[in-house]
């Protein structure tokens, strides 16, 4: 489902009410920065399930056509290289994933098991009129670009992010407000998990809130919050729904 | 109900009294029953601080004031008062700064120190969340001198800190007609406490020469 940000929640909103979970309104027990990381650590976890961050970027075209995967994304989901600017792009072409691509950059050529300059091959073999214009691999962290993107300005990538790093800039407010019960229980789960290494009682508040989280089952709320961030929102659904219906998309 | 309202004087000559009544003939002077009623009034002090959860005996310092230690370069403050040794250091409620000047809100819900040991700083240093920084400084105690972690590269000047602060039986600021800082239903303990020490403080040395005497205890020395 897509959400404002405007809506989004603050750390602290969780945070009160995992401290009465946990019996630790002074925040003695365990340090307040440690519940801030639970609360991260929950919202990463659910972006890496359910890439409900999304993040786009423009690069100009780099000269040596190699382009470092910026930090706090992954799970690229589109690729573009277009001609003029990120306010006024112009000629656009897809850039597709090549499998095996290997390169050193620019003007250095590749090797591929698909190469379009391997005509002897007698098992793997590009057929008559096989070319790739416009692709690229990814090697160690690093956007690896066919030498034909370089006709290109600028490329832009569609990734999913990471919600520590991504969702505020100020990291305040960053709880999607129907994720909140599954980020309280996650928090609560974590905390009392720590807690009962001196205090054994608090197994009983950890097992409880492991319950109703359920995180690797279907009946808790961390399957409820994946559920309704993957959801479409109606309206895309209903459209998607036409579009198939009359196959002209 | 904070306290008793009665004074050190009221308490001390009630037992002194009643101590007399008994024991007429004991040298015990009205400086020695306030001794024993401080002491023995700061250990019943403890205790009801550490089992009720209360604000009644809390004291609060608004303007501490934050040094530098010459040899290490370390900021710290040093307790204003003596306070009781509660178990991870909770005989000191908060200690907090005010990192800008918001009149809306009262210095202590601002910026809190949270308490941590040397070695445990250790682990607070392995991640950026619990790092200690100015947003999330932390405390220790070593002796007197409460050091902070965090707050290094600011000038802080004054903190606010909140102690539960012990009473003290040496103060020569104490006056009797100071209000005796014990919950009121603590008195009739202490009284019984008091009265069955002094019992024991005035029969011990009586009984005792009398058991020498009847050669109840055969005492040997050097000499024999």
């Amino acid at each position: 489902m897509k959400f404002s940000h405007e809506d989004l929640l603050s750390i602290s909103e969780v945070i009160a009410d995992v401290l009465l979970e946990v019996d630790d309104k002074k925040q003695q027990k365990l340090t307040p920065g440690y519940y801030r990381a639970q609360v991260k650590y929950a919202l990463d976890e659910l972006s890496f399930d359910t890439f409900f961050v999304e993040v786009t970027k423009d690069y100009e075209m780099p000269h040596d056509l190699k382009l470092p995967i910026p930090k706090g994304v992954f799970n690229m989901q589109n690729m573009w290289g277009y001609t003029g600017t990120p306010d006024d792009v112009g000629y656009l072409e897809n850039i597709y994933w090549k499998r095996n691509f290997d390169t050193r950059g620019y003007n250095t050529g590749y090797a591929a098991r698909v190469h379009e300059g391997n005509i002897t091959d007698p098992y793997v073999k590009a057929p008559s009129g096989y070319i790739f214009h416009y692709f690229f691999n990814v090697r160690n962290g690093i956007i690896y670009l066919s030498d034909t993107c370089d006709s290109m300005d600028y490329v832009r990538i569609q990734f999913a992010g990471l919600a520590s790093s991504e969702l505020d800039i100020d990291k305040v407010k960053m709880v999607p407000p129907f994720v909140r019960k599954a980020v309280v229980l996650w928090v609560t789960e974590k905390a009392a998990k720590a807690l009962k290494a001196t205090n054994p009682e608090y197994r009983i508040i950890q097992i409880d809130a492991a319950n109703q989280l359920d995180e690797y089952g279907y009946n808790g709320a961390w399957h409820e919050a994946k559920t309704r961030l993957r959801g479409l929102d109606k309206k895309m659904l209903r459209d998607f729904m036409e579009y198939s219906s009359k196959l002209t998309y | 109900m904070a306290s008793s309202n009665a004074t050190i004087r009221y308490v001390a000559f009630d037992l002194l009294t009643t101590l007399k009544q008994n024991y007429q003939n004991a040298d015990i002077n009205i400086a020695q029953v306030v001794f024993w009623m401080l002491l023995h009034a700061d250990r019943l002090r403890k205790g009801h601080i550490g089992e009720v959860d209360s604000g009644a005996y809390l004291a609060s310092f608004n303007a501490v004031a934050v040094l530098v230690d010459t040899t290490t370069g370390r900021n710290y403050l040093v307790l204003p008062a003596s306070i009781y040794d509660f178990d991870d250091d909770t005989g000191i409620e908060y200690i907090t700064y005010q990192p800008e000047i918001d009149r809306d809100n009262p210095t202590f819900t601002s910026v809190q120190f949270t308490r941590t040991t040397i070695p445990e700083s250790r682990r607070l240093y392995m991640r950026d969340d619990e790092k200690p920084s100015p947003d999330n400084p932390y405390f220790y105690r070593v002796t007197d001198r409460i050091y902070l972690l965090g707050v290094e590269q600011l000038n802080i000047l004054l903190v606010e800190v909140g102690l539960y602060t012990s009473l003290n039986p040496i103060d020569s600021a104490l006056s009797l007609d100071d209000e005796l800082d014990l919950p009121q239903e603590l008195i009739p303990q202490l009284k019984q406490e008091i009265l069955s020490m002094g019992a024991f403080v005035i029969n011990m040395p009586n009984e005792f020469q009398i058991e020498v005497n009847q050669g109840k205890i055969n005492i040997k020395t050097n000499q024999q």
